[in-house]
């Protein structure tokens, strides 16, 4: 079917909703000082910061995210929906509530509390912290890329290479990862932004000090209260980070039309 | 219908345009460490004025005054500090700012107190957790101001493990055990705060005295709902409920 024209019209209005916030802070940041103000030494280290923590939470969260799409996408079990459930909340909570959860399990009061203190471990208000509340919220994108991508993956490939003798291991490495490079850079790209756009489980579990646990948003909320500028400014600037990795990344849930 | 009813109503008849607007109607921007107080007085600003609607919002002042200067519709604002007041009053978005009340700082550290701190200094100690509020933030700056009245501004920022965004906040990462110790308004120590930390008053020498003004929006959306809500806080009445929670005369 040609698309309507009605549809081209209301997607059009639907881009413009989408678009006018991103233009408004791009019409209102102060360009002209953008140089001392992306420099300032706030704004550098929540920079570095949020890229660390950032990737760091991708990372960990497709360690999480792989067995656990397998285990989603290729096994039957009672339960499953739950799983599946459980391991999506984090998507759909509100931050702040997932930052208090983290606090209970894993705060010095938490559930695991008592073991890490033995351990010598605190994780409150530590940079590890950021990297948790991050990979909290962000690998469940992984979790729905990933199984996707294994629920398409045509198994009698795999089958065929068991056939011809090849390990588990070497099935995976040269069979079933290829196959799923294009989902994984999707999950990828959509964890990390919202890692890096990550505010309300971070203030919580992490709290905000300057070098240790103030990443971008916090810093923009923190400047907002006494450079509005500047904060619009930071606010371009992690927009327009985040536009980037989704756009780089194509294929995958994103395939364009041939 | 409950407050929270009333509230839900103003907003879903906001959302389609329908209610007809009370002429005592009145939208309030309140420091943090009003909450209490305010949601008092809000309820009898309501039966004075059957069918009105109180909308309240409670921040740290300096988001508050933020706000304010992007251009947030508001009718009445009442800061923590003259300094927050004062950027919105530069601004000119408010007028006739006066001073209502008065509040006084003090250490809290959970029930437990595992890191045995006795009273401020004890901040000053090597190793010490503290979450102090944001110092943009006027209870942080109270608290910054005090810390340097004592010479261990210095030993307590080394301490500090988050800047929280308001005052309220760091009650709950004290309460949660989260954090050794923290500085916040004795107007805070609500019951159920009492229940979860120790308090420990601030030396007498330590004069940080936090000066609450008021104000009317310069263009209010409701001026007879906005000046009648600031007669009340200001009234006899109002007075009484402040300093039931612990607020002092200005």
């Amino acid at each position: 079917m040609r698309t309507p024209r009605l549809v081209v019209g209301l997607a059009a209005l639907a881009a413009a909703f989408f678009a006018l916030p991103l233009l408004g802070l791009v019409a209102a940041a102060p360009w002209r000082t953008a140089g001392s103000m992306l420099l300032a030494p706030q704004v550098t280290r929540a920079a570095a910061l949020s890229l660390v923590a950032a990737t760091a939470a991708v990372a960990l969260g497709t360690a999480l995210a792989f067995p656990l799409a397998w285990v989603l996408a290729r096994t039957r079990f009672p339960g499953r929906r739950w799983l599946r459930g459980l391991v999506l909340v984090p998507m759909v909570l509100p931050p702040v509530v997932a930052g208090v959860g983290l606090l209970a399990a894993f705060g010095r009061r938490g559930l695991l509390g008592g073991a890490l203190e033995a351990a010598g471990v605190t994780i409150p208000f530590t940079t590890a912290a950021v990297v948790l509340a991050a990979t909290f919220v962000s690998a469940p994108f992984l979790v729905v890329t990933l199984e996707a991508g294994l629920a398409g993956l045509d198994r009698r490939l795999e089958d065929a290479a068991a056939t011809l003798g090849a390990s588990p291991a070497r099935i995976l490495a040269t069979v079933v990862l290829p196959g799923l490079k294009p989902s994984l850079a999707a999950g990828v790209a959509l964890a990390w932004t919202r890692a890096l756009g990550e505010f309300g489980a971070t203030i919580t579990f992490a709290g905000n000090l300057r070098g240790r646990t103030q990443t971008m948003p916090l810093a923009v909320y923190e400047i907002l209260q006494t450079d509005a500028g500047a904060a619009i400014l930071l606010s371009v600037v992690l927009l327009l980070v985040s536009l980037l990795a989704v756009v780089a990344v194509r294929g995958g849930l994103f395939r364009d039309p041939a | 219908m409950t407050r929270g009813g009333r509230a839900a109503v103003l907003a879903l008849a906001g959302l389609f345009g329908c209610r007809a607007e009370h002429s005592a109607d009145a939208v309030v921007l309140a420091a943090a460490s009003l909450a209490g107080p305010f949601t008092e007085l809000a309820v009898a600003h309501e039966r004075a004025h059957p069918g009105s609607v109180v909308v309240l919002e409670f921040a740290a002042s300096s988001t508050l005054a933020a706000q304010v200067r992007a251009g947030a519709p508001f009718d009445v604002l009442a800061t923590a500090d003259e300094r927050t007041m004062a950027e919105a009053w530069l601004g000119g978005r408010v007028r006739d700012p006066t001073a209502f009340a008065t509040n006084r700082l003090v250490v809290i550290v959970p029930r437990e107190n595992l890191s045995g701190i006795r009273g401020i200094e004890g901040l000053a100690r090597p190793g010490v957790a503290v979450v102090l509020a944001h110092a943009g933030v006027p209870a942080g700056a109270y608290a910054r101001r005090a810390l340097l009245g004592l010479g261990i501004a210095d030993e307590v920022e080394a301490n500090v493990v988050s800047n929280a965004l308001d005052v309220k906040a760091v009650a709950a990462a004290v309460a949660m055990g989260e954090a050794d110790a923290g500085i916040v308004y004795v107007t805070d120590l609500t019951p159920e705060l009492r229940q979860r930390v120790r308090t420990f008053p601030l030396p007498a020498r330590v004069s940080v005295r936090a000066l609450y003004p008021i104000a009317l929006a310069s263009e209010p959306e409701h001026p007879v709902g906005a000046r009648a809500f600031v007669d009340l806080v200001r009234s006899e009445a109002g007075r009484g409920v402040l300093a039931a929670h612990g607020f002092g005369p200005p």
